[in-house]
């Protein structure tokens, strides 16, 4: 389930499938739909036009919008009463604006806002801690005075969390309360309103909005926030936005803010546009590295950390390791090392003090990611073991520092095998800059590289891969053509994918049905895009109303479409399996999650059932909400939701056969000793050890191939090999399949059913034939009958 | 279906019969040899699942879409041109990234077992592709030295005789070792039999043992030459003349020319035309040159 997981969280955004027309209108006012119209009807818009003219009255009189100075905002902002509000400041907004003016950001306000009243496109770079998440989109709307006509400024995130907690932040920054002028979109929750002028939301939801208005015409500036961050979505937002600034939206101000990672790429890409550097608050890093390289990272990890803590000053400790299974393995081992360390250490001698270790990577409960933030225990030392999450999304203060074993899990995608997995992989160098950096946070920190300085010369890559390199494109290019981007070849990507992976990503779409032998956006295409899953799944729920089993597809789609929902703890693996074998159903796992979610339901979606059966209540409660959001869309697209009986045979080879529908590219077949092959890729595969299917199943089909150093299909589900032949049968033409026991099977099929077609036609000729001599026989009798009456006549 | 008795000589069958050549491959190898290349073998044959694994996928990403993909044929009617990238101006990568997958939890410049693997076959090719080159240089060679060492032999018989006809004294260190007078004071000189037959297949695989004994290092080739010492050649030193050694310390080359030079200017004899010439300006005339190229 891993592999769609972040997709579909950032796609999930919002609830916008509630009624047909554009629902981000929905709370604008009449004066700003008037104020949009020319935009939308691609007239040329005089750029001074399309700012609102300069207040003679109110607040903000005095002001002239787009030529504003920090000093006449400062005053404002220093003023009795919020001037977009009326209401009197209260103390604790003065309280946090004496904190605003004193980061670096602040010094660069006139600097900033010379730039962007010249420039259309400004990249500024700046350091976490700089203070630009929070500040620049309020300078901005200070100067833009963007709800005088209607409009307001957008600010995109990569991720859901960092939109939602930074929206709080600016709602209090500016006195205002969360939802009203400040608001955040993101999936699942609009929290924006009529009085919204301000919205911080994830890349996917604007493009989203994008779909539905292409000239964004309610904004009058977008910033893309952490660009560095290169997420296929980020990526696409900025080809479009370019595009749009330079041809149908002169006046759409856009501002590209980023690390100091790449500055001068994204510089170049939006046509030398100019830069601003904001510094950030940091302190240097001394960088260490091994003398020669580490057998084992891990071992060098626990080692480093535990030197460290014996011998350095205090500070904590932030170590770089790779997954749940590694860190949790981790944790436990320093808690042990650290105990061994007091309890050896001689009496006279200063005992080292105690070691709170705590773990963090994104699948844990929020409140143990809290965990992280503890104080360090006293006399002695905090460690946190973590993903790369801490590397660029999360802050932690009190980090002195850093220990970097230089691995990281990361996504490929290879379109000659159509594989995306989770890979452990080197980090690129500006990633180990990255790392090391967070030591700097508080004070002079050390940061420690489990490498050589020459393999970080040699072995690391300058940069990391941005993720459009790196995933399946299927869900971006239906979305790059629902946008009316009809020429993919010449798209203006910042870093283009390669051929192959556009070609897999036009085949699926072409074998589902959703693009014609053109390229051209068929009525399904038009349908899927409505969803915001993968094009498999939305195939399957389009298709689901010809089974008989809208319900179940709902169900089972929304279940793939979160984390994984068995809890499989450390110390209970044993009574974690022996739960799920309770679900397990024999044909395979969709069936099984389909089990667990009746059940869930059955039980009043207790909390504690759940954790008695190894089940997370959390994703199965998104689960449930993915559920509702996508019965919405497929009742508004005007599928009918409906059941079949479940007491028929027939009732899950319906269900089977309808995910089959979507799913048909990911198909095993059986080989000896428990193998199996991909049928197209020939790739051999074992099924993944988590399965539940109980049958000997030669045909399966898969949601997921994970590659290690082994080969892995995960979440598995019994198919027939006819199947196949019913939903796809140009892609399963046995001549295009490669040789093989599959190829046999299918062809073997593909000729009984010819041969069985063709004793039917020649049934029903005969049939056919055996009527006409019939009535040719009456005709002929007839014919003689009358012959003989006219020889009798003759004859009389 | 087929018994002993009633055999068919028309039969294809022997086409389809395992084919000789590794047999004949083997004959060459030393028993160890064989026996190394057996358990090579059988490993390969349970080569371990990682190893499959990593084959099958390594073909699979080996493997580029074609013009029979359907993807392909779309992305061309969009414009695409086959071997260009994406993007604006055509500059996106053509081929995807690689997969490379990081087995186990050595560190970053640790070199796997695999990375020596692939660095050692390496090693083991470039050593065995000079090996067979200087195993190559060292044939022709050798068939150049057979040949010289012909040539002086007949020339020394040559030689003999004629000397002998005309009864002359002065060179009989050019004749035949058997024939040569003895010294009064005879010098021991250890000398090495061309004839003596050291075995050719020995001296083939030579160059390879080296490389397959030597796992850590396999230092330069030394070509295994043919044992002077060897029970099988003559038995014991002869004693010689002092001009005899003189003339054994020359090289192949400057004995032949030495040999011929004394046959043609004594005796007009050339030994490549086959013929004992009447007169110098006769010899002018006919021999083509004094060496085996001209002839």
């Amino acid at each position: 389930m891993g592999k769609k997981d972040k997709r579909s969280r950032d796609e999930f955004e919002g609830d916008v499938y509630t009624s047909n027309p554009n629902p981000y209108l929905a709370h604008a006012s009449s004066s700003s739909s008037l104020a949009s119209a020319p935009s939308s009807s691609k007239m040329r818009i005089n750029m001074d036009a399309s700012l609102p003219p300069a207040p003679t009255s109110g607040p903000f009189a005095g002001l002239i919008p787009g030529q504003t100075t920090a000093k006449q905002a400062m005053a404002l902002e220093d003023g009795h009463a919020n001037p977009f509000t009326g209401r009197a400041f209260t103390k604790r907004y003065r309280d946090i604006l004496a904190k605003r003016r004193e980061l670096p950001v602040t010094a660069q306000r006139d600097e900033f806002l010379a730039m962007i009243q010249r420039s259309q496109m400004v990249v500024l770079e700046g350091e976490t801690g700089s203070g630009k998440t929070t500040q620049i989109p309020q300078y901005l709307l200070w100067d833009l005075l963007p709800h005088l006509n209607g409009k307001m400024i957008a600010c995109t995130q990569p991720r859901r969390v960092a939109a939602m907690s930074v929206a709080k932040r600016v709602a209090e920054e500016m006195d205002v309360e969360i939802g009203a002028e400040v608001g955040y979109s993101i999936r699942f929750e609009d929290c924006t309103s009529n009085k919204t002028v301000l919205k911080y939301m994830t890349d996917g939801m604007l493009l989203r909005e994008a779909m539905m208005d292409h000239d964004l015409s309610r904004y009058a500036a977008i910033i893309i926030d952490e660009a560095h961050d290169r997420t296929v979505q980020t990526d696409i937002l900025m080809g479009l936005l370019k595009d749009l600034c330079a041809k149908r939206r002169p006046d759409l101000k856009l501002i590209v803010m980023s690390a100091t990672l790449d500055a001068e790429k994204f510089q170049k890409y939006f046509n030398d546009a100019p830069l601003l550097s904001v510094p950030g608050r940091t302190f240097p890093v001394e960088v260490f590295y091994t003398p020669k390289p580490e057998p084992d990272y891990l071992e060098a990890a626990i080692k480093t950390t535990m030197l460290i803590h014996a011998t350095q000053p205090p500070g904590d400790i932030l170590v770089f390791l790779t997954g749940e299974d590694e860190i949790e393995d981790a944790c436990r081992r320093l808690r042990g090392e650290a105990d061994r360390l007091r309890s050896r250490a001689a009496h006279d001698a200063p005992k080292p003090g105690p070691l709170l270790a705590v773990p963090l990577y994104s699948s844990l409960p929020p409140h143990q990611q809290q965990r992280i933030f503890d104080a360090a225990p006293e006399g002695g030392r905090k460690v946190v073991v973590s993903t790369n999450i801490a590397e660029t999304s999360l802050t932690i203060d009190g980090i002195v520092y850093v220990v970097d074993p230089g691995f990281s899990k990361q996504k490929v995608y290879n379109p000659r095998i159509r594989v995306e997995s989770l890979l452990v992989s080197p980090i690129s160098q500006a990633a180990a800059r990255q790392r090391a950096g967070r030591a700097g946070r508080t004070r002079p920190g050390k940061c420690f590289r489990l490498y050589t300085e020459e393999s970080f010369d040699k072995d690391l890559l300058p940069q990391t891969y941005p993720e459009m390199l790196r995933t399946n494109l299927g869900n971006i290019v239906l979305q790059l053509l629902n946008l009316g981007v009809q020429d993919l070849v010449h798209f203006d990507f910042m870093d283009p994918p390669a051929p192959e992976t556009l070609m897999r990503a036009l085949e699926l779409l072409n074998f589902l049905g959703a693009i014609t032998d053109d390229g051209e956006l068929t009525r399904t295409g038009q349908l899927m895009a409505e969803f915001p899953v993968d094009p498999e799944f939305s195939k399957m729920l389009i298709e689901a109303p010809h089974y008989k089993c809208s319900m179940e597809m709902l169900t089972i789609v929304a279940m793939l479409n979160v984390p994984n929902v068995f809890l499989r703890p450390n110390d209970r693996k044993k009574e974690a399996d022996a739960a799920k074998a309770e679900f397990a159903h024999k044909d395979g796992d969709h069936l099984a999650l389909l089990n667990v979610y009746h059940a869930y339901l059955h039980n009043q979606r207790d909390a504690k059932w759940c954790s008695a059966n190894y089940l997370n209540p959390r994703t199965l409660k998104s689960a449930e909400n993915v559920r509702t959001q996508l019965s919405r869309v497929m009742t508004r697209v005007g599928l009918p939701l409906v059941s079949g009986d479940a007491s028929k045979k027939a009732y899950y080879d319906q269900i089977r056969k309808c995910m089959t529908s979507g799913f048909f590219m990911q198909v095993a077949r059986a080989e000896r000793g428990g193998k199996y092959t991909t049928v197209m890729d020939n790739q051999t595969v074992f099924l993944h050890p988590s399965t539940c299917l109980l049958t000997n199943a030669e045909w399966v089909m898969y949601n997921e191939f994970v590659m290690t150093s082994n080969h892995y299909i995960r979440t598995v589900t019994a198919i027939e090999p006819g199947w196949l032949l019913d939903v796809a049968p140009s892609y399963y033409d046995p001549k295009a399949v490669p040789e093989g026991p599959a190829r046999d099977d299918l062809a073997r099929i593909a000729k009984t059913r010819a041969v069985a077609k063709a004793i039917e036609d020649r049934k029903n000729k005969k049939a056919r034939t055996d009527e006409e001599d019939q009535m040719m026989l009456e005709q002929g009798r007839a014919a003689q009958k009358q012959g003989r009456g006219k020889q009798e006549r003759r004859r009389k | 279906m087929a018994s002993d008795s009633d055999d068919d000589y028309m039969s294809a069958a022997f086409l389809t019969e395992p084919v000789a050549p590794p047999a004949a491959k083997t004959s060459q190898l030393t028993y160890s040899e064989r026996r190394k290349l057996k358990a090579r073998e059988a490993a390969a044959k349970q080569a371990p699942l990682r190893e499959q694994l990593k084959e099958s996928r390594e073909h699979g990403l080996k493997r580029k879409l074609d013009e029979s993909n359907k993807g392909m044929q779309l992305l061309k009617k969009m414009g695409f041109k086959d071997g260009k990238g994406l993007g604006k101006d055509a500059a996106g990568m053509a081929e995807p990234l690689a997969v490379s997958v990081h087995a186990g939890r050595t560190g970053i410049g640790v070199k796997t077992a695999e990375d020596l693997a692939v660095e050692q076959e390496a090693k083991r090719v470039k050593l065995l592709q000079e090996a067979q080159g200087s195993f190559r240089d060292w044939r022709s060679t050798r068939f150049q030295e057979k040949m010289l060492e012909s040539d002086i032999k007949k020339c020394r018989k040559i030689c003999y005789e004629l000397d002998s006809k005309q009864e002359l004294q002065t060179h009989t260190h050019l004749w035949p070792l058997s024939v040569q007078p003895l010294p009064e004071a005879p010098v021991s000189l250890p000398l090495p039999d061309p004839d003596a037959d050291t075995g050719e297949a020995e001296l083939a695989v030579a160059p390879f043992e080296t490389i397959v004994d030597d796992d850590e290092e396999p230092g330069p080739i030394e070509l295994v030459r043919p044992d002077p010492n060897d029970p099988t050649a003559d038995d014991g030193p002869i004693p010689r003349t002092a001009e005899a050694i003189t003339f054994e310390g020359l090289s192949l080359d400057m004995q032949l020319t030495t040999l011929i030079e004394y046959l043609r200017t004594t005796h007009r004899y050339c030994i490549y035309c086959g013929c004992q010439y009447d007169t110098q300006d006769e010899m002018d005339e006919s021999c083509p040159g004094s060496t085996r190229d001209d002839h």
